[in-house]
């Protein structure tokens, strides 16, 4: 493992994420029905990250890339470790109504389904109407004018706005969930395998996007990813894990264009390209 | 030498909200024995269902017209016997969940064993036998062990190895694989991949590969053809792809994808999406999307035509050998903020 | 990395065209439309049955018993000369009354406990799951006996009684509609957005679930209006005079023997027509929640 530091602390002195030994747990119950055994899904995992770069997290499935994001974001609770946000301390356990509330104004996520991570019975527009009901004082007619203004900020219009979720394209679902995310204005948005999903030509647009979004308004992106092109067009820095430990950290450039973990290398020689060939390596597989 | 597949103006429909609409429309490829073919796409191209109907795994409710025929004789219309014989001892096919085609209740023994032994190819030992020397083949290891087990007890890459072991145990002659390593980790896709062509070199298999990656395709596959809105746009070698590209959606497909080794200052998006078959009114169905549509584009519907030691359906495409990344790049400048997200509306190409 | 169905892609949700559903005209059931004006049209005579009955349910006529069909009674009349077909307008009310009281009472209580249990999980999803096991259990009908055995016969006991026997059956489905609904990455992203448990519950999963609810509700409404006419058929329910169907029945099985069944079989018959539609009605509502999902 390669210990680099990687992210400067700017001059108010504060990172827009830190991870301090992150680590969950579960209990599962042994194959065969006998006793419960303890998966480790992250191990030890610390990382820090400037207000308004860019980190990627890559790995393959098991690496447990996901269940970082997820803890970071609050939707499940580290067995271990700290998180802190701009600054403040996450609780430990299930948090509350209004801590969530105040989290939403300091982080959010993108998932990689963008069908599933819409309600299916709810027009887009009130989709994001709802995130601004409830955290900003706005009259109808202002919110009205923000809906359309965080909808145009992702390349909708009026006939979108009054969709619902089904009728749109999955490139179009998934800008509606960005738009969403970015509703409550938050500090840090967490995209899990969010392009994943997309067609090719799509995904090429979404990352654009993003690439837009970040520079406009500055915004801390936290890239999920298992896809090393991906992550070379969109991120600064970059986290690789495998089985929920990280192998290699660094600028991305330098990651990708010259890694050091042998399982770095082993990702970036596996991508198809052009004047690439599948080769056997006889790997022993991933747990059967 | 003869082809060994021919698919003659293939067209599919199925019902979309309870009418019947063309999903797929005038595909029409041969292929050779020994031959891989990529038949890569998005959403909507329509490149699953091509190969589902090589091996007649439409839902009841399609409509087919159009000719497949392998071996001389038509696919379409064979029944009963000739029908089973054909998808058990001809072509096999690999999906893309293995999880999903598999019986979760029996053991991956009975499983690999049961198509041989029903269709009386051989008896049971000589089917054991033959069943893992293939699993050793495909990289499988401990493979008396594995037949007892159960398919839950084993990660997604080994199972997909075990059905291509299960598809190559008929021995058969044309090979359909439907996105097969997708749902894989990139570096078990490698591996995946990898015992697929090597088993394909080795026994001189027919190949046709579904996939949306055309870099993947393009490394394992002897031709590709493009695919979109449910229209054939392309066909050409995969060794000179790169350089003899002309479909501008095939350049539009090359261009947006990412590279690990570079990262571009802007990728030069296709703007708009994928459409399908029925949503194409007429002319060329990527007229809404191209950077060089011109008027004639949207009236004519377009052939396909030999150019350059490969198939092309675009009337421009001499004119165009070389400008096709240029064309994208100009586009894009040119329609400004989240211009590249407009809809088939007011699309305009470069030189209108 | 995810799944690519290339078929639900191109055509969307699946038609309701298989063989074992049959043909839809336009998208519309025709089954279940005709189910649905069925249960309408016995709404509506049971809520105008003042004015669409010719006759007084109670009204008497000894010297008009057992008569056949005729211009004055179109069903002809009971062992007591009361007009057959004012009575099973009047037992519209009744029949229809019980088993709706029974439903919206099973399916309130049932859906409250199914999500709460759902959410909340743990030690509170177990001891609830335990007590609907229980409550499987019983019979309907002798949780009703033994309702009216405490409380004495009429509607509200065993309209109770039966509620609670019910309320496992849809509790059950709802709560593992919920289980698989809540860990849908729609509604993580309602927690991400700060949204407080209890509008998540009310405003975002249940409105996703409400159709299983629906379907529940229609299906369980049969089974009600039988246990229910059971009930009155044992004399345990609506006492005489009133003309509930399965009372009426009771009623008219003494005559059965003396080559009189009109009674029994109009009401009998009333029954099942009830139950058919709305057990057909409940099936097909339930194919085409289906064939609407994702």
């Amino acid at each position: 493992m390669n210990e680099e530091s990687m992210a400067t602390v700017t001059a108010a002195g504060q990172f827009a994420i830190e991870v301090e030994g992150l680590r969950k747990v579960y209990r599962v119950s042994k194959s065969g029905g006998r006793g419960r055994v303890d998966a480790v899904a992250v191990d030890a995992v610390s990382f820090a990250v400037t207000p308004g770069a860019s980190l990627a997290i890559v790995g393959e499935s098991g690496s447990g890339k996901t269940t970082t994001a997820r803890m970071i974001m609050g939707l499940e609770q580290p067995t271990a470790g700290s998180i802190v946000l701009g600054g403040v301390k996450r609780g430990r356990g299930r948090l509350g109504s209004r801590e969530r509330r105040r989290y939403a104004r300091e982080i959010q996520i993108v998932f990689q389904d963008p069908f599933s991570s819409l309600d299916p019975r709810q027009r887009v527009r009130d989709a994001i109407a709802e995130v601004l009901k409830l955290h900003f004082h706005q009259s109808g007619a202002e919110r009205d004018e923000r809906v359309r203004e965080l909808l145009g900020q992702v390349g909708l219009d009026e006939r979108h706005a009054g969709a619902l979720p089904r009728a749109l394209s999955g490139g179009q679902q998934q800008r509606v969930a960005i738009a969403r995310a970015l509703a409550s204005v938050p500090k840090v948005l967490i995209l899990d395998e969010a392009v994943a999903s997309l067609d090719v030509s799509v995904q090429a647009q979404v990352l654009n996007l993003l690439a837009d979004i970040r520079e406009e308004t500055g915004v801390t992106y936290l890239f999920i990813s298992h896809d090393l092109a991906v992550v070379r067009q969109v991120s600064d820095d970059v986290i690789v894990m495998r089985r929920g430990q990280v192998v290699e950290r660094g600028p991305t450039t330098r990651v990708l264009d010259d890694p050091q973990d042998p399982y770095t290398k082993a990702l970036l020689s596996a991508i198809p390209r052009r004047g690439w060939k599948p080769t056997r390596h006889g790997r022993t597989m991933a747990a059967d | 030498m003869s082809a060994l597949l021919e698919i003659r103006d293939l067209r599919i429909e199925l019902p979309v909200q309870h009418v019947m609409q063309p999903v797929i429309q005038g595909v029409t490829l041969a292929l050779d024995e020994g031959e891989a073919i990529g038949l890569v796409g998005e959403s909507g191209a329509g490149k699953s269902m091509t190969s589902r109907a090589v091996i007649r795994l439409l839902p009841t409710y399609a409509r087919v017209s159009g000719e497949i025929l392998f071996d001389g004789a038509s696919v379409l219309t064979k029944r009963g016997d000739a029908l089973r014989r054909y998808r058990a001892a001809d072509v096999a096919m690999i999906f893309q969940n293995p999880r999903t085609h598999v019986n979760p209740v029996r053991r991956i023994g009975d499983f690999m064993t049961e198509a041989l032994l029903t269709n009386g190819l051989c008896g049971r030992e000589e089917a054991a036998e033959r069943v893992v020397g293939l699993m050793q083949d495909v990289g499988i290891e401990d493979a008396p062990r594995r037949l007892r087990q159960y398919p839950h007890e084993l990660s997604g890459g080994l199972l997909q190895r075990v059905m291509i072991a299960a598809a190559l145990a008929v021995e058969p002659r044309l090979l359909l694989a439907d996105e097969p390593s997708t749902s894989l980790d990139v570096t078990t896709q490698e591996e995946v991949m990898a015992i697929l062509a090597e088993q394909r070199r080795q026994r001189k298999l027919t190949m046709v590969f579904v996939t949306h990656d055309l870099e993947l395709a393009a490394a394992v596959c002897d031709r590709i053809a493009v695919m979109y809105a449910g229209f054939l746009v392309e066909d050409r070698p995969s060794a000179t792809l790169h350089e003899t590209v002309l479909h501008p959606y095939s350049a539009g497909l090359l261009a947006s994808r990412p590279s690990p080794s570079e990262r571009a200052k802007r990728l030069w998006a296709i703007p708009g999406r994928p459409l399908s078959c029925y949503e194409v009114m007429q002319g060329c169905p990527f007229a809404s999307r191209c950077p060089f549509v011109l008027e004639k584009c949207r009236d004519e519907q377009q052939v396909l035509r030999e150019v350059d030691g490969g198939r092309v359906r675009c009337w421009r495409a001499e004119e165009l050998r070389g400008r096709l990344v240029e064309g994208y790049k100009r586009q894009l400048e040119a329609r400004g903020e989240r211009g590249e997200f407009e809809d088939s509306g007011e699309h305009r190409g470069i030189d209108e | 990395m995810a799944e690519i169905d290339e078929i639900a892609q191109l055509t969307g949700p699946r038609p309701l065209t298989s063989t074992r559903v049959g043909r839809t005209i336009r998208g519309v059931d025709p089954v279940a439309a005709a189910c649905a004006l069925i249960i309408i049209a016995l709404t509506l005579v049971a809520l105008l049955a003042p004015l669409l009955a010719p006759y007084s349910p109670y009204a008497l006529n000894i010297l008009a018993r057992y008569q056949g069909p005729s211009a004055q009674h179109l069903l002809g009349t009971d062992s007591l000369g009361r007009d057959l077909l004012s009575r099973l307008i009047y037992g519209a009310r009744l029949s229809l009354l019980g088993p709706l009281l029974i439903i919206i009472l099973a399916t309130i209580s049932g859906t409250f406990l199914a999500i709460v249990s759902a959410w909340v999980g743990g030690l509170f999803d177990n001891v609830v799951s335990r007590i609907l096991d229980i409550l499987f259990a019983f019979p309907g009908i002798i949780l009703a006996m033994l309702a009216v055995a405490l409380f004495g016969p009429g509607l509200i006991a065993p309209v109770i009684a039966l509620s609670i026997a019910y309320l496992p059956y849809i509790a059950r489905v709802l709560r593992s509609a919920a289980i698989r609904e809540r860990v849908l990455p729609y509604i993580d992203a309602c927690y991400a957005e700060g949204l407080p448990t209890r509008t998540i519950a009310i405003r975002h999963l249940l409105p996703n679930i409400w159709p299983l609810v629906l379907v529940q509700a229609t299906l369980s409404f049969g089974y009600a209006l039988v246990d229910l006419a059971a009930i009155s058929y044992l004399g345990l329910g609506v006492q005489p005079p009133s003309s509930a169907w399965g009372l009426m029945v009771a009623n008219g099985q003494s005559s059965i023997l003396t080559g009189h069944p009109q009674e029994s079989i109009y009401a009998a018959l009333m029954i099942v027509v009830t139950v058919v539609a709305f057990n057909l009605l409940g099936d097909r509502l339930a194919i085409a929640f289906a064939s609407e999902e994702r």
